[in-house]
């Protein structure tokens, strides 16, 4: 009697220690206050955008924060939908800042501050679309109105050659009253100007709509409308619920943009056409790690532009295309 | 201090009940202080998520009470004022101190961060306000107070940044804390009932070990209350206390023991003592009856031996020789015979006696009686007690050939086996009956009492039987063996060495 009550205390004890040591693991586990892994880097860099929560946006800040942490650098991303860009470069000019990146559709709207900034030793890099005015530091980049020649050439093989075409702009284009053609139209204008049958029906901005009311629309309108060139992934992939539900799969040939599962499903199953990759992830990357060789006192070009590629079918069954 | 040592180095009962409650209170202690630091941890985690809202608001405040003091400077020029405004200005300097946490890859810290040199340019800016008020530049120290509201409006933006994004980030901690609350209050009670259990379980084993001693002691009293002294042993290492009550209860128990079988042991021999007395007694009384036996043929010994001697003298005169020599074995007898009981005399005088009988007998009974001897000559010198031998010759003349028509022959032999001497009287007579046999087998002689006459010296079976066990200290000192009509055979046991003591 007296070994087994010896025994069942140890048994206690042992289950006491146990508990005690796993309830004080879940108290670590479920602390609010997480470990601070915090490092203290070198360059402190501000990235002005106007667009967030796109799917470029996101690839694009994906390859910014990963570049951030490889180089010796912290960032802070001020958005013009919350702030002015007086308040923000206000800020900007007092926080010590080492870099700008604008990340604007026009760039050339912050010149006036990145003047100021680059007059205060602040460095200036712009993404997307090149403003010489702007007085850049380094510009990064894909030549969008290759981009726009690209999609161009993919609609004229998908609709052999003839028929109408209309172009859904996503969230990293803006729809302003009066502006001029942007890059990208005015690669696919170029292409359409060469080939009298390629019509450029109507253009439309993801920005205004959703892309599937946009679509409704293209169908209820365009009656013959053979192509949509879509710039966001996300548009793409909610106008092949669209044609899916009209039964127009096939008569209505989509050229989508981006890399996603879903696009690359579609593509798989003959409802997207093919798609114009922009590696925005990489953008995001090359954009930090130029800025850090500029701020280390590294030369680098000022101009380097990201090519795109283009992912069909073919591509895809291709070894190695999955 | 000596105290204090014996309750350190003794395993005493005050050391254990000490040891008990300290062992308990510990236990007690540790999941007290344990629960509590993990509540307190729990409590200082949701506190901290408010820490840094808390103090941005404290120092939101206090840049309302500067810039109140820079209006109030510059309005009033009032050096009451500007007392305060260096006050405060001193408390955001010092707080600016505390903001300053460099490019940290931390988000809120980077914020901390730009919110310090925020507040440093707003600093610069007041200190620029009052400069200008000083030099009376009314324009630009009403443009440098505008810049100064519109740089704690960038603090307010920023600081709203960070409650935002400490509000998000601490939300879904919090959520997960309270989710996980529930589990760890679980765990708690789970710890704190084991604790109990351990109390419960350590209350057992120090309640075991305390009484247990002391009830096996009380068993084994109420065991020797009732008289059973052989008791066990209590085995295992106990307290102090224990072990000296333990130690005490054997050894008094031991003593007792010991005086009860010293006790037992004395009685017995007091038992002995009285039963050799009452054989002393019964032994004497039967020498006083041989005596009085003997008294009783020696009415006037000296008339028979002057009367025997008398006829010896007449029979030499007469040159009578045969009649000499039977008066002188017969006087011979005669004196053998008168002699006391309580002497010791050897088999030698034994079988010499028992010669001089026989030759009275044959002149009686001529060639119809026959004694014949086969005698170790070693061992006739061994002592025994008188007239042994002649009673038990006497039995055979007188009782085994009382009947017969042959020649009657007792054959006495002595022979030495072992530690032992055997002397043998066998005769051809007509045996013992059977029923007189088995009471010989139980030393019951009593029986051939009845057949006593006065052709023998008067001494029975009985009486040659209990001098002999008392000299021998042997009951199994004769022995009868007989076939009716075939023969008797009586043989002495006489043991070698008891005849030394004697």
């Amino acid at each position: 009697m007296k070994y087994i009550v010896q025994a069942i205390e140890i048994a206690v004890i042992i289950l006491l220690v146990s508990m005690s040591v796993f309830t004080y693991e879940q108290v670590e586990q479920a602390s609010i206050i997480k470990p601070n892994e915090e490092q203290i880097k070198t360059y402190h860099v501000a990235v002005v955008t106007d667009t967030t929560g796109s799917y470029a946006s996101d690839q694009f800040f994906e390859g910014l924060t990963l570049g951030a942490n490889d180089f010796d650098i912290v960032y802070e991303l001020y958005d013009t939908a919350d702030y002015d860009l007086e308040t923000i470069f206000d800020i900007i000019l007092v926080t010590h800042i080492d870099g700008v990146i604008l990340k604007l559709d026009n760039n050339s709207v912050a010149t006036e501050y990145a003047l100021e900034c680059k007059s205060k030793g602040i460095y200036i890099e712009t993404i997307g679309n090149d403003d010489l005015e702007s007085n850049r530091d380094l510009y990064i980049g894909t030549n969008k109105f290759n981009t726009g020649k690209v999609a161009a050439s993919l609609v004229e093989k998908a609709i052999d050659r003839q028929g109408n075409v209309a172009v859904i702009l996503g969230a990293e284009y803006q729809n302003t009253p009066n502006q001029e053609p942007n890059n990208f139209l005015s690669g696919i204008y170029d292409t359409a100007n060469d080939n009298p049958l390629f019509n450029i029906v109507d253009i439309r901005y993801s920005d205004d709509q959703r892309a599937e009311l946009i679509m409704d629309i293209f169908l209820k309108e365009q009656s013959h409308l053979k192509a949509v060139v879509c710039t966001d992934p996300t548009d793409a992939v909610r106008i092949t619920r669209v044609l899916v539900d009209k039964n127009k799969i096939g008569s209505i040939k989509i050229i989508a943009s981006g890399d996603t599962p879903e696009i690359r499903e579609s593509i798989l199953n003959d409802v997207i056409e093919a798609s114009i990759v922009e590696d925005y992830d990489e953008l995001g990357y090359l954009a930090m790690e130029n800025l850090y060789s500029l701020l280390s006192g590294n030369g680098v070009s000022s101009y380097v532009s990201i090519p795109v590629k283009v992912i069909d079918k073919d591509v895809l069954l291709s070894p190695g295309g999955e | 201090m000596e105290r204090l040592r014996s309750l350190i180095f003794h395993n005493t009962l005050k050391r254990k009940v000490f040891s008990f409650i300290l062992v308990v209170l510990i236990s007690f202690i540790s999941g007290y202080i344990y629960t509590f630091y993990l509540t307190s941890k729990i409590n200082e985690q949701i506190n901290q998520m408010f820490t840094i809202s808390i103090q941005l608001n404290k120092m939101l405040d206090t840049m309302d009470q500067f810039e109140n003091n820079i209006e109030n400077y510059l309005s009033t020029k009032s050096s009451d004022s500007l007392v305060l405004y260096l006050d405060q200005y001193n408390i955001l300097e010092e707080t600016k101190e505390t903001l300053d946490f460099g490019n940290s890859t931390n988000d809120t810290y980077l914020k901390l961060n730009d919110i310090g040199l925020i507040l440093s340019h707003y600093l610069d800016l007041s200190d620029q306000a009052i400069e200008y008020k000083r030099a009376r530049n009314t324009e630009k120290y009403l443009e440098t107070y505008s810049e100064i509201i519109k740089y704690r409006n960038y603090i307010e933006i920023k600081s709203s940044e960070i409650e935002n994004f400490e509000f998000k980030t601490n939300l879904d901690s919090y959520l997960e804390l309270t989710e996980k609350l529930s589990d760890i209050q679980f765990n708690l009670f789970i710890i704190v009932t084991l604790l109990v259990i351990l109390s419960f379980l350590f209350v057992y084993s120090f309640t075991t070990n305390v009484t247990q001693p002391i009830e096996e002691l009380s068993e084994r009293a109420e065991a020797i209350a009732r008289g059973n002294y052989n008791i066990k042993k209590i085995n295992g290492n106990h307290f102090y206390e224990a072990e000296v009550l333990k130690t005490t209860f054997f050894d008094m128990t031991a003593h007792i023991n010991q005086y009860i079988n010293e006790l037992e042991d004395k009685v017995e021999t007091e038992n002995k003592l009285r039963i050799s007395e009452t054989e002393k007694l019964k032994m004497q009384n039967m020498l006083r009856q041989a005596e009085l036996v003997a008294l009783q043929s020696q009415i006037n010994p000296h008339f028979l031996f002057n009367t025997l001697n008398a006829g010896l003298q007449l029979a030499n005169i007469e040159g009578a020789d045969r009649t000499a020599s039977f008066l002188d074995d017969l006087s011979q007898l005669f004196r053998y015979n008168i002699q006391s009981m309580d002497n010791k005399v050897t088999l030698g005088s034994e079988i010499e006696n028992v010669k001089k009988y026989y030759s009275l007998m044959h002149v009686r009974f001529g060639d119809q009686i026959s004694i014949q001897f086969d005698i170790d000559k070693s061992v006739i010198g061994i002592e025994m007690p008188p007239l042994i031998l002649q009673p038990l010759v006497e039995n055979s003349i007188i009782h085994g050939f009382k009947n017969t028509l042959t020649q009657n022959v007792v054959k006495i032999s002595v022979i030495k086996e072992g530690a032992f001497i055997f002397v043998k009287l066998i005769d051809n007579g007509e045996g013992i009956p059977i029923e007189m046999l088995d009471a010989f087998e139980t030393h019951h002689y009593e029986a051939s009492k009845k057949i006593r006459s006065g052709h023998t010296t008067g001494l029975g079976l009985n009486n040659v039987y209990i001098r002999l066990k008392n000299f021998y200290g042997n009951d199994d000192v004769l022995k009868f063996e007989s076939e009716v009509g075939q023969y008797t055979l009586v043989t002495i046991k006489i043991p070698i060495k008891e005849t030394l003591h004697v």
